[in-house]
């Protein structure tokens, strides 16, 4: 099992690196492209603008596997002990609950827009760049439910 | 709605802000009898603003800048210019933080990468220790109003989302900040000039040769604000085009040529940074449609006309919001509170008649006081945890200089000329 996840976590931050990497470099192709050649790639800025959406995505589910989206530090530093683990996992599974919906809606929308595809700027359907959507909000659901449910990290015994 | 009770529970209970705000989009479109899907729709929104492409760039060559040896460098030079005033490494230190966050965001960076440096070196030169902590702790938000800051940038994203009357642009947010900016750097400076008089005379005077060892020293920062103000204030490139530049410049030098980060701590330092940029993406795709479901429900009108009931003056609207933006520093981060509250206050400030790019520098201001306001600031955790001092400590050496940054920010808010001075008068 954490084998597993240790290959997942390696593949998810190989896409992140390729998607960063690639749009520093379209980015700078494009600038010297323009200024240099007097030519501009109408690909590239429809790309790079779905890759934000990707990347910000992807990002995302990144920051919750280390507990790192942003949040309200009120009464995490004032509880101790079981309660302050409890309330964690309590967050946790709201925050699943809402992704989860997210994702279930998200993926309906995706549905439609397949059965009525509408042709992107890229040659393809926008459906296909949408599926990030539901792809994100469900693996974040996912890692909410599994912190919730792992037994206390050592991040929450540790903190006091 | 935003206010529903359970909702804030949840945040209180700990619950990531962006399920938070997904969760009242939602609740919004059931009241309204729109289809949840719709929350889709806006959330790919993302992929329709080019300039969101600068927040990931700007990002990942903050962090790239932070992990390599440019603290270092810069504070050399910065010495070698700076360093034989009196107060004069203390200015140092301001001077150093202000550039360092204006290009990495003011995410916590700049106390951890440069306080190492900083705080040892003051001690040695017999700052007080309060002193020391308290100015590294406030500076750590400095840069704040300077291009190409994140927050600037996600002011504009944020306000050009409100097809407003006045067009709010990131380039003039960006000429709006310069002066306040300097004005906060020169009231630390003085506090430093005066603190400066009472320590042990250092015989340090300007040395022409050690100013140019030090300049050419840095060469592989010195390029990074020319390249990227000069482009964009220039008028050659985008923010986002900056943003590439910036980036790829960055990885060249500090990766490929000086070799301070290793290609294989690469990954490590793009996911580091990204995971930074999805927390905000996604704070920002859901607030896209939690702000279209506020507006659909006429809140702004309505708060408006609440608060019209009570207050008349523009200036007393604008001391009500410093106190109102001081409490909401306290309690969220700069960048959660610019995607949830500008939306809600923009409307309504500029039915005072103010400005919408004064009020963008008028709300960064007070965030920044926000970053080391008892007792939740973030820099104070970090300072804290950096220097290994109780955060009590921290809160009482911070005072004198909250005391000072608020009487900066008060003028910011009162005199909107130090943030439109380059608007033609009509």
């Amino acid at each position: 099992m954490n084998s597993v996840l240790r290959r997942l976590h390696q593949v998810e931050d190989l896409v992140l690196a390729i998607l960063l990497s690639s749009m520093i470099g379209l980015a700078v192709l494009q600038i010297v492209a323009r200024n240099l050649a007097g030519v501009s790639f109408t690909w590239i800025d429809p790309l790079l603008r779905v890759e934000v959406l990707w990347l910000g995505l992807l990002g995302a589910a990144a920051a919750t596997r280390g507990g790192r989206h942003i949040t309200i530090d009120i009464l995490e530093p004032v509880l101790k002990g079981a309660w302050k683990i409890r309330l964690a996992r309590l967050a946790n599974l709201a925050a699943a609950g809402v992704c989860a919906v997210v994702a279930w809606y998200a993926w309906q929308f995706v549905q439609i827009e397949r059965e009525f595809p509408t042709p992107g700027e890229l040659g393809m359907s926008t459906w296909h760049q949408q599926l990030v959507i539901p792809f994100s909000f469900a693996l974040m659901s996912l890692r909410f439910v599994l912190v919730s449910l792992l037994p206390a990290s050592r991040k929450a015994e540790g903190a006091e | 709605m935003l206010s529903s009770i359970p909702l804030l529970a949840l945040a209180v209970a700990g619950v990531p802000l962006f399920a938070i705000i997904a969760a009242s989009a939602l609740y919004g479109y059931m009241q309204a009898d729109i289809d949840l899907s719709a929350i889709a729709v806006e959330i790919y929104r993302l992929a329709e603003m080019p300039v969101l492409l600068a927040i990931p760039l700007f990002t990942f060559a903050g962090y790239v800048l932070g992990e390599s040896r440019a603290p270092q460098r810069l504070v050399a030079l910065s010495n070698a210019l700076l360093g034989w005033l009196p107060g004069g490494l203390a200015i140092v230190a301001v001077a150093v933080c202000a550039f360092f966050t204006a290009f990495t965001g003011a995410s916590g960076v700049t106390i951890v990468a440069l306080g190492a440096l900083l705080y040892p070196a003051m001690r040695e030169a017999h700052y007080p220790e309060k002193f020391s902590l308290g100015l590294i702790t406030s500076s750590g938000s400095l840069g704040l109003l300077f291009a190409p800051s994140l927050p600037l940038i996600l002011y504009g994203v944020v306000a050009q989302q409100m097809s407003l009357s006045t067009p709010v642009n990131i380039d003039d947010l960006f000429r709006a900040g310069l002066l306040p900016g300097l004005l906060m750097m020169l009231v630390l400076s003085g506090y430093c000039v005066w603190q400066g008089r009472r320590l042990p005379k250092v015989d340090k005077t300007f040395s022409a040769s050690e100013a140019k060892a030090a300049v050419l020293a840095a060469w592989p920062e010195l390029p990074l604000p020319v390249l990227v103000l000069g482009g964009i204030y220039g008028g050659f490139l985008a923010v986002s085009e900056a943003a590439a530049v910036a980036a790829a410049y960055v990885l060249v030098v500090h990766v490929f040529i000086k070799r301070e980060i290793y290609l294989r701590e690469l990954p490590k330092v793009m996911r580091e940074s990204m995971t930074l940029v999805g927390g905000i993406m996604v704070i920002l795709a859901v607030s896209l449609a939690s702000t279209n479901v506020l507006i659909d429900a006429e809140i702004p009108q309505q708060l408006f006309a609440w608060i019209r009931s009570w207050i008349d003056s523009p200036i007393t609207f604008l001391l009500a919001l410093n106190i109102f933006l001081l409490v909401l520093g306290m309690l969220l981060d700069i960048f959660s509170a610019l995607m949830i509250v500008v939306p809600i206050i923009l409307p309504i400030a500029i039915g005072y008649g103010i400005h919408p790019v004064h009020l963008g520098i008028v709300f960064l201001a007070n965030m920044q006081l926000g970053y080391f306001t008892p007792p939740v600031g973030m820099n104070l955790f970090i300072a804290s945890y950096r220097f290994n001092k109780p955060v009590m400590t921290l809160y009482r050496a911070s005072i004198p200089f909250f005391l000072l940054l608020l009487a900066a920010v008060l003028i910011i808010t009162w005199v909107p000329a130090l943030s439109l001075w380059w608007v033609p008068t009509p």
